[in-house]
């Protein structure tokens, strides 16, 4: 079973990848099963998913990466047992630490798994965010650091001087991560992570 | 840990006469607006502010991600509404909940769109 967890900030784009990922997961005949962990009793994203026609099993009001840790493995779990999905898509709250997050999938030891963790970065804000007012440009670094690729997105958004600006950041942080500008929306954005995934997978 | 401070609220809207599709959309992101500009009352805001708009045959949702965005579209609508489920959630960095959902409450008060 393949497992990817989606970080980034509250409007990075992260069910919008998701989405992205699962329909093309979707086309190639897979089973996807999809974990939503957004913050408070109601929520947006796993009402929208549904009513695309993808099946999802919400973490309300917590965050998998500290408050309950136990939680994300026993949904995993929960999931391989009855749906036994080839595909769980993670998507992480917007303050959940990479890091902590990243030590959770090591501890739950969740048996013939392979995780990969995806960071979201948005073109847009990444200056807002990276000065570090208020601890964002801190969470940020973490979710650079430990990522296994970083979709840049938004990226028809920004000036091409801008984007090149921010990827040369995240290459001075991680030289060697695998950064992928990406619109969200578009039709092939979904395969494109997929290859990117199994490109640094092969490595 | 940093936090976010959240609102979400959940309602059902009703019009007299079905309303064309970019009606919806243009008071969706009226709305938006209006708690985008409570928001930075407190704070250059960072974070997610979604509606929701589900009419039972179609879904979108209309966001914005910072004080003074554009707002973005995901999901299309095609056809006329006549009632919808709206879902209004907002998550602020460095925020409050409880100033989140002044904000959001406020906005949602003084709005077109508020509870049929």
């Amino acid at each position: 079973m393949r497992c990817i967890a989606f970080t980034g900030f509250l409007g990075s784009g992260k069910t919008s990848a998701i989405l992205a990922v699962a329909r093309a997961l979707g086309e190639r005949g897979e089973r996807v099963a999809i974990v939503e962990n957004e913050r408070g009793a109601i929520g947006v994203d796993g009402p929208y998913l549904e009513s695309q026609g993808l099946g999802v099993r919400e973490i309300s009001d917590t965050c998998i990466c500290c408050d309950i840790q136990s939680n994300l493995g026993h949904t995993v779990r929960l999931l391989d047992s009855l749906y036994q999905p080839t595909w769980v898509l993670v998507e992480a709250s917007g303050v959940a630490h990479p890091d902590e997050l990243a030590n959770t999938i090591e501890d739950e030891e969740i048996p013939d798994t392979q995780w990969s963790l995806v960071a979201l970065i948005d073109a847009v804000r990444f200056n807002k965010l990276w000065p570090d007012v208020g601890g964002l440009g801190y969470l940020l670094r973490w979710q650079i650091e430990r990522a296994d690729v970083v979709l840049l997105t938004k990226p028809d958004a920004v000036a091409e001087t801008q984007l090149d600006s921010v990827a040369g950041t995240l290459r001075e942080v991680r030289p060697d991560v695998a950064i992928l500008p990406i619109v969200l929306h578009q039709p092939d954005a979904g395969a494109r992570v997929l290859s990117e995934l199994e490109a640094i997978t092969q490595c | 840990m940093l936090k976010a401070g959240t609102a979400a609220r959940r309602r059902t809207q009703s019009w007299e006469t079905p309303q064309p599709p970019a009606e919806v959309r243009q008071g969706i992101e009226t709305l938006l607006r209006s708690i985008d500009a409570l928001l930075q009352e407190s704070a250059d805001w960072v974070g997610h502010i979604k509606i929701l708009i589900s009419s039972g045959a179609e879904t979108s949702y209309g966001s914005i991600t910072t004080a003074g965005d554009t707002p973005r579209w995901s999901g299309t609508l095609t056809a006329p509404i006549s009632q919808a489920e709206l879902t209004v959630y907002a998550a602020i960095y460095t925020l409050t909940d409880a100033q989140v959902a002044a904000a959001v409450d406020q906005a949602l008060a003084a709005d077109l769109f508020t509870a049929a």
